[in-house]
């Protein structure tokens, strides 16, 4: 039944960037044994070097300067090394690296200062790889699994207070049941195509169209299941209801983390999956695939209550989980465009460009809390920031700068990836859609001005707590949002080599 | 022997009662343990679709997912009793109704 | 030709940013830059006149989606563009006096001078992506200037309006923007305007009632009007540079570009003419009952704002923009000498004023002068472009806007009549004490009085400037003297101004019609609750948070109701599917 691939067959090399950094992470949790525990420093600063190693590698192959390994695909179609490979990695790689950044200082704060925080986010990193790069519905639900477990553990890493442990509870039980759908999803599509690699699903459902057999309500079944299985995992309404919860009660510098990271890799399986493997899926008489009008729905429903919601917290991190279910509401507007098949590509890539851009700016963003939350958690209330730009002009500046990102006002990162979304919704016929999503963007305006007033205009004297590694996140935050917003080329070029459409 | 042939669709229907009755389990179940078990009850449904898709289509992609999927509620089991224990420590209380430190 | 747009945008940037990098207390050479980088962005403005063309005379390429950059110096943009900088270098002077020994100069100046750039940059950009950009940061600059004094919470709340507001309109240019590249492959406005067939009828539409909604956002036009007044909070010479002579005219701008490619859009110029009228009509009965000087003004601005929008509804482009000069000549003269007043009393309140004539006999003088342009006497400037806007609008609009106009013609002298009178005649009703303007206040309320007395000079000039470089309009506008003539002679104008005198008697015989105003009060109070539009803006608010507490009521924390949910999901999910199947 199965022929054994040599070694050689394997192009290992291809998926150099990912690989490396999970044998480090396995080394690392060996290594953190012999680290003393008031020398955890040392740990941290593997993890960072393991993931700057990674970084360069990633980039290195996003610019085409060196091509690790022969061809697109590796682990015999498992695995694909292709250009959203590569922008999906150095997301998510520079993600990890902020991640590590703002979590030193703040462990030592909350007297949480262990190594396994370091490797358990370096393993979600991988995780996340591995989800933009599947190239098999076997390596979307292990991806899935290695990206969800450690963040399982991270939201409770706070443990024995309360909030931290019931975030983690809530978080693994929605998370393990949606992955259940997930699974069956994954079982209905192998029943109706009879294979799990998305090059074969595709030449499948091309052949269930051409002949119109009845296999393709079982394709349905599996398409909405899988649906929600990653729906959950991006937040999208209404499997979004965790995502306050959690955000409130996990530790800040995790929330910082996984708002972006789950995002990136629910998002690149989204893609994957749907865009690639059942972009063709179009049924009698329609003119786009057949799972568009759910994705478009649940954007606008997503946008909306997202949006709405937000304007009514007080707290800032409920505040920016529900900002963060909006966002993913924008990018799942370029997920349905890219069911229309003449767009397919456009849509990758706006996706790609608005995570990158979304990226800088959300970690930037809860940095900014980690600096003004007290040591037992407290002080995330919308009050916290009151008067900031008084004591601390240069964070209340920063914080003014994500806020107009988030906005989408132009010259800022938010800006671009707003625009690419929007311009592929236009060019796919979804027009409602585009502009559900620019009018909730001026819903947003006003929660996410009011905090710029709260900083500006109203009196306080807020305390903040920034270290240097803390210091040096923001303003890398700050320097990207500045960069992709002002060259948005840069996004441009990186993301139009994207090609997810499989050709005939 | 012969083996008496059994349909997919009885496998199938099999499967999708099981998913069913573990999708309630989770809805309707209070206790974290038993919920947590209504959700190995999913994956295992998934996985008897899995086997006999497999078989169905007479190649090994179904077994090979399955494997994967037992591997993975192994370790989700490792991570999530760990996480109940911790809780039931604090809370001296299992009852999922009982998580409501969060509110709007 | 190229270096010129570069230095009319850049100068001013460039001024912007050294200000901003010097010291607080190098106040006074804070004052001598900006005036130095204002008159200079002048100039460069200037220089461009003699040379413009309907080519695309810069192109800065960016590449991939966001297409190329390109700029078109023609009549239009160059004249809207020479408007911003000489208002803009005339406020800034004027802005050393009445600025003086301020906190906080840098931010004041550097967000002055950006914003003249930009200003610069929207009316030259031929891309529309370009113009979108600008004109958000048009948006910023004002939102930030309205709330320069932080520390008072209505400056703020009306910096927050003004920009939620004219965000909402962004929103119908970002929406052109992308149905020009979705259909056309580029943003460049020139090459749409030639061929405005490439977008599909409805698509055209779309785009046409989406400029529209923008327009009246940036324009302050009914129903979208309600964050001028509120904008008043900002110092004086910043109502006169950006809420009377530059930003507030974007609206008519993109109206006037864009006329020909939506003139054959079913019910659009309708709809320009309505709101232009309801604008002019309304907001001239809300300038009768105001109290505040500022808002008076305000209120006027609309409404002249509203004569410009419904010119371009009837096609009158040379008679709107023509006006528009007018206006943002006579209208920075207004509030600037309003801004002198207002300076020395302490008060913005028109009935603690009163008598004030006789300790600034200069501004009152010059104040005047602007008031009688405004109201539409001969031989002002105001009085030439508005009769040409009456005139146009009976030959080529319907007869009830023309009424309309007509109407809010002789209210707009009314008021006009009664602010001059409470403010510069009368019984001192405040107390304190009074001094006469700066040296500076009044260098430029007094460049500006000459030119409220002269601009009207140039519409041969004008005209011909706009025939010959607004190809897609096809203009025709007749030699200066035929022009002028034609504008004395109409019958129109006849009836003007026997409507204009209507309203100035209406105000000298007030004390014997007392009864019938009494009359008019429900009219008074309807106008002074800003005909409920303000009601309006509140509603949508409370609704929208009403909306957002009930949905929250929804997101409750418990693990079955977020089960429920997924599940719930699911069904939805499968149940579309199907039909779709």
């Amino acid at each position: 039944m199965f022929e054994a691939p040599s070694i050689g067959d394997l192009n290992i090399a291809a998926t150099l960037p990912a690989t490396l950094l999970a044998l480090g992470a396995c080394i690392f949790l060996l290594v953190d044994l012999f680290v003393p525990k008031d020398r955890k420093y040392i740990t941290a600063l593997l993890a960072a070097a393991g993931l700057l190693t990674s970084l360069v590698l990633a980039l290195l192959s996003l610019m085409n300067i060196i091509e690790f390994g022969s061809g697109e695909t590796a682990f015999a179609g498992l695995y694909i090394a292709d250009q959203f490979t590569d922008v999906v990695n150095v997301v998510v790689l520079f993600t990890g690296l902020m991640g590590v950044l703002v979590a030193y200082n703040y462990l030592d704060r909350i007297g949480k200062q262990r190594g396994e925080y370091y490797y358990l986010l370096l393993f979600t990193t991988v995780g996340v790889m591995f989800m933009g790069s599947a190239g098999d519905l076997v390596t979307v639900f292990v991806a899935l699994e290695l990206l969800s477990i450690p963040l399982y553990i991270l939201s409770g890493f706070r443990w024995p207070q309360e909030q931290s442990e019931e975030s983690a509870l809530k978080y693994f039980i929605l998370g393990a049941f949606s992955s259940g759908f997930l699974v069956y999803g994954i079982a209905m599509i192998y029943g109706a195509t009879g294979t799990t690699e998305f090059r074969g699903i595709w030449l499948a459902v091309d052949e269930i169209i051409a002949q119109d057999l009845s296999s393709k309500y079982l394709l349905l079944l599996g398409a909405g299941l899988t649906l929600v299985g990653l729906g959950f995992k991006v937040a999208a309404v209404p499997f979004h209801m965790w995502t306050p919860d959690v955000y409130q009660g996990a530790p800040t510098s995790v929330v910082a983390y996984m708002s972006v990271a789950a995002k990136v890799g629910g998002f690149a399986a989204l893609v994957r999956v749907f865009a690639s493997g059942m972009s063709n899926f179009v049924l009698d008489g329609a003119t786009a695939a057949a799972w568009q009008d759910t994705m478009w729905l649940i954007a606008a429903l997503t946008m909306i209550l997202g949006n709405l919601v937000a304007i009514v917290q007080t707290d800032l991190k409920r505040l920016f989980a529900y900002s963060s279910i909006a966002h993913a509401g924008y990018i799942l507007t370029a997920v349905a465009a890219a069911g229309s098949a003449a767009v397919t590509n456009e849509a990758a890539q706006a996706v790609a460009i608005y995570l990158a851009a979304y990226a800088f700016t959300n970690i930037g963003v809860f940095a900014v809390i980690i600096s003004v939350e007290k040591d037992d958690s407290s002080n995330t209330g919308l009050d916290s920031l009151r008067g900031m730009s008084r004591t601390q002009p240069l964070l209340a500046a920063s914080m003014t700068l994500f806020m107009f990102s988030l906005t989408g006002i132009p010259l800022t990162a938010g800006f671009v990836g707003k625009w690419f979304v929007f311009k592929s919704a236009i060019a796919a016929d979804l027009f409602p859609v585009a502009v559900i999503g620019v009018l909730t963007s001026l819903v947003s305006a006003y929660y996410y001005l009011r905090i710029v007033w709260l900083m500006y205009f109203e009196e306080g004297e807020p305390q903040v707590y920034i270290p240097w590694p803390l210091a040096s996140a923001i303003s890398l935050a700050v320097v990207g949002t500045l960069l992709l917003g002002i060259f948005p080329y840069l996004l441009q070029e990186m993301a139009q080599d994207i090609v997810l459409a499989f050709g005939r | 022997m012969k083996t008496p042939e059994v349909a997919i669709e009885l496998y199938i229907l099999l499967s999708a009662i099981l998913f069913i009755m573990g999708v309630m389990g989770v809805l309707l179940r209070r206790n974290a343990i038993l919920v947590f078990m209504s959700v190995e009850l999913m994956l295992n449904a998934s996985n008897l679709a899995l086997v006999a898709f497999s078989r169905q289509w007479a190649n090994g992609d179904g077994h090979l997912i399955v494997f994967f999927v037992i591997t993975v509620a192994a370790a989700e089991v490792a991570v999530g009793l760990a996480l109940i224990v911790a809780i039931f420590r604090t809370k001296k209380s299992i009852d999922i109704d009982a998580l409501h430190l969060f509110k709007d | 030709m190229d270096w010129l747009i570069i230095l009319t945008i850049g100068i001013p940037w460039l001024g912007a940013g050294l200000i901003w990098l010097l010291e607080e207390r190098q106040s006074r050479l804070q004052h001598t830059l900006a005036v130095v980088f204002a008159l200079a962005a002048g100039v460069a403005a200037l220089a461009m006149l003699p040379s413009t063309t309907e080519q695309v005379e810069l192109r800065i390429k960016i590449g991939s989606v966001f297409g190329d950059f390109t700029f078109v110096p023609d009549g239009l943009g160059v004249f809207l563009a020479v408007v911003a900088t000489v208002v803009g270098s005339l406020a800034v002077i004027f802005s050393v006096d009445y600025m003086h020994g301020e906190a906080q100069l840098g931010r004041y100046y550097s967000l002055v001078l950006l914003f003249i750039g930009a200003m610069a940059g929207l009316v030259l950009a031929d891309s529309l992506l370009l113009l979108f950009i600008f004109w958000e940061i048009t948006a910023l600059c004002s939102y930030s200037l309205i709330s320069f004094y932080n520390d008072d919470p209505k400056a703020v709340e009306g910096g927050i309006k003004a920009l939620i507001i004219t965000q909402l309109g962004g929103i119908g240019l970002l929406v052109g923007a992308l149905v020009i590249y979705a259909y056309q492959g580029d943003y460049q406005i020139s090459r749409f305007l030639n061929e405005p067939e490439v977008l599909p009828t409805n698509m055209l539409s779309v785009m046409a009632f989406g400029c529209l909604i923008a327009a009246a956002a940036k324009s302050a036009q009914v129903p979208f009007h309600t964050w001028l007044p509120g904008a008043m909070e900002a110092p004086s010479p910043i109502s006169a540079l950006i809420h009377a002579a530059t930003m507030v005219n974007a609206g008519v701008y993109l109206l006037a570009r864009f006329y020909p490619a939506f003139e054959e859009v079913d019910g659009w110029t309708t709809a320009v003419i309505s709101v232009g009228l309801l604008s002019a009509f309304l907001a001239a009965l809300m300038a009768l009952f105001a109290t505040d000087l500022k808002r008076a003004l305000a209120y006027s601005t609309i409404s002249q704002l509203g004569y410009m929008v419904y010119a371009v509804g009837t096609g009158a482009i040379f008679a709107s923009q023509f006006h528009l000069l007018s206006h943002a000549v006579f209208k920075a003269l207004l509030f600037l000498s309003a801004g002198a007043v207002i300076h020395s009393v302490g008060t913005r309140d028109m009935r603690q004023m009163g008598g004030l004539g006789k300790q600034m006999p200069f501004m009152r003088a010059v104040f005047i002068v602007g008031a009688l342009a405004l109201a539409g006497l001969p031989f002002f400037n105001g009085f030439w472009s508005k009769e040409l806007i009456l005139e146009d609008g009976l030959h080529e609009g319907p007869v009830w806007a023309y009424v309309g106009m007509l109407a809010g013609a002789g209210i707009t002298a009314l008021y006009t009549f009664r602010m001059v009178w409470l403010v510069f005649y009368g019984e001192r009703r405040g107390s304190g004490h009074i001094h006469e303007a700066g040296r500076l206040m009044k260098l430029s309320t007094g460049l500006l009085a000459a030119g409220t007395l002269t601009t009207w000079l140039l519409i041969g000039v004008f005209g011909e400037m706009l025939e010959n470089t607004l190809i897609y309009h096809h203009l025709h506008v007749e030699s200066a003297p035929t022009l002028l003539e034609e504008i004395i002679t109409a019958p129109a104008t006849l009836l003007a101004l026997s409507v204009v005198a209507a309203g100035l008697l209406g105000w000298w015989f007030r004390a014997p019609l007392a009864g019938i105003a009494a009359s008019f009060k429900p009219v008074g109070q309807a106008a002074t609750s800003d005909f409920g539009f303000e009601w309006i803006n509140r509603r949508v608010t409370d609704w929208t948070n009403a909306g957002a507490n009930a949905l929250r009521t929804t997101q409750t924390g418990s693990l079955n109701w977020n089960v429920f949910g997924i599940i719930g999901g699911l069904i939805v999910v499968l149940v579309i599917l199907a039909l779709g199947a």
